[in-house]
């Protein structure tokens, strides 16, 4: 269980995060829209950035004073893209990364680099050269050397960005299967990958937590709230234009629409994640 | 520390380096052969020593923190640049000097010309130790290894060329061919100066947390 307690990051006169708290545990999901304060907060978590003001406690271990970029194996970070070494093999750059993370034993080396890479499902690519690697597959060796500390936290910036469905949803199972063993948190803006990894929300905006909770309960902030038609296609822009839409479905016979509108919101109309999403950033 | 340990990072260091890591090696070699071939001229040939091989270790420098701005590897990598910034600039500090002295070893006079004025061997040293943290700084600061290559080579090589009296900018090299106590107290006071500046300015961009 990880706290985060009224933290706050100023840069100069603007404030990144302003006293934002948290309880994070399982898979994490923080969700928010460019500049929100997502990655800010993900580094302070991890040691990278220094917070202005309050607590991280992480199993009720304050994490304010510790050293740059924690190494003792608590928490892992991947960035968006991992290319690290790019001109050598997978191979080559774990047993690199392993020897400066202070595996010095060649055999255990071996071993934990085997493990990893099971983990991953990279076995059968440890030879090939980092950038001959697509970028789920760079994801995963990025996945691999962090789990080649077994910090206890994993902490993933965007990890589903620029991948292609096929990939995204290998790495998506794969983040699943670590959260048996893991506390995850992902920042993520693809809100479908949200959905179905995570087991609670946190929802930043300008730096505030506008919402925090599960999946569910984000949901239930659209609802009464959503109203859909069924129109004509010559209709649509003048939809778009006139309300808050928040779906389109083509049909047959023109087109499903789902918008925002409180006066006319249906209750029976199960809102999507997003449709929770965009209504707690209307109500702000 | 474990020296097995820091023999395997170094090795590896090298072989990704590969062929830009043994420049500095090449330009030791060319050093020593025209060193050689003028060794009749015992200040230009400490002029070559001095301005064509010391600065080199910026290069050194600048490939060894080359692989934190790849892509992702930043945040990986920089806990352990941080741990290892001591060791590495005494390792590659103490690499260059052993080059240094083959080279000195090669003029006919140098070390009796060192042994009386001092000051030569004081304002070398001092030279390495500057041109290893300009390196530093340029590379962290600019986040770039071909800018950071390009700033020192530019200056490197402007000096060189012109002697040292061009630019209005700091002339840390000496191109005199006489000695003067003076001058080389007035370069060494400058180059302890910069190297100061330069030292902050690396330390505080590796341990700055954004």
């Amino acid at each position: 269980m990880i706290q985060v307690e009224h933290i706050v990051k100023r840069y100069k006169k603007h404030m990144a995060l302003d006293h934002v708290s948290l309880n994070i545990e399982g898979i994490y999901g923080l969700l928010g829209s460019n500049g929100a304060g997502k990655t800010t907060l993900m580094k302070i978590i991890c040691g990278l950035t220094n917070a202005s003001g309050g607590d991280i406690r992480v199993n009720s271990q304050s994490m304010m004073k510790r050293k740059y970029a924690d190494t003792s194996g608590m928490i892992g970070f991947l960035a968006q893209d991992f290319n690290v070494y790019p001109s050598l093999s997978v191979n080559e750059v774990l047993f690199h990364l392993a020897l400066l993370q202070g595996i010095v034993d060649r055999k255990k080396q071996e071993s934990v680099i085997q493990q990893a890479l099971e983990r991953v499902n990279l076995t059968d690519k440890s030879h090939l050269k980092m950038e001959e690697l697509s970028g789920g597959m760079r994801r995963r060796v990025g996945i691999a050397q962090l789990l080649l500390r077994e910090p206890e936290i994993l902490v993933f910036d965007e990890p589903t960005a620029g991948l292609d469905i096929e990939e995204r949803i290998r790495f998506r199972n794969l983040l699943r299967d670590l959260s048996h063993d893991h506390t995850i948190i992902i920042s993520s803006h693809i809100v479908e990958d949200i959905e179905f990894l995570c087991t609670k929300i946190g929802l930043l905006s300008n730096g505030h937590v506008l919402f925090e909770g599960t999946p569910e309960e984000l949901k239930k902030k659209a609802e009464g709230s959503l109203a859909e038609a069924q129109i004509n296609l010559m209709e649509l822009n003048k939809w778009v234009k006139d309300h808050d839409v928040v779906h389109i479905e083509e049909t047959s016979d023109g087109a499903c629409i789902r918008y925002f509108d409180e006066e006319k919101g249906d209750a029976n109309i199960v809102p999507r994640l997003s449709d929770g999403y965009l209504a707690v950033m209307r109500a702000q | 520390m474990d020296i097995y340990r820091i023999l395997r990072i170094q090795l590896f260091e090298w072989r990704y380096q590969r062929l830009l890591g043994i420049i500095p090696l090449l330009v030791f070699c060319v050093s020593l052969l025209v060193v050689v071939r003028d060794s009749s001229e015992l200040h230009l040939s400490i002029q070559i020593v001095h301005s064509l091989y010391l600065p080199w270790i910026s290069w050194s420098v600048i490939l060894y923190f080359q692989p934190l701005y790849d892509t992702g590897a930043y945040y990986t990598l920089i806990p352990h640049y941080r741990k290892w910034i001591g060791f590495n600039f005494v390792f590659l500090f103490t690499l260059y000097v052993i080059g240094y002295l083959l080279l000195l070893f090669n003029i006919d006079g140098a070390f009796r010309l060192i042994q009386t004025n001092p000051l030569i061997l004081v304002h070398h040293l001092l030279l390495l130790t500057l041109f290893w943290w300009i390196g530093a700084a340029l590379v962290l600061l600019l986040k770039s290894f071909e800018y950071a290559t390009a700033l020192v080579l530019t200056y490197t090589l402007i000096e060189v060329i012109t002697r040292g009296e061009f630019m209005p900018w700091p002339h840390i090299f000496y191109f005199y061919e006489y000695y003067d106590f003076t001058i080389y107290m007035q370069k060494i006071s400058l180059i302890v100066f910069i190297s100061l500046v330069f030292v902050c300015l690396a330390l505080v961009r590796l341990y700055k947390r954004d």
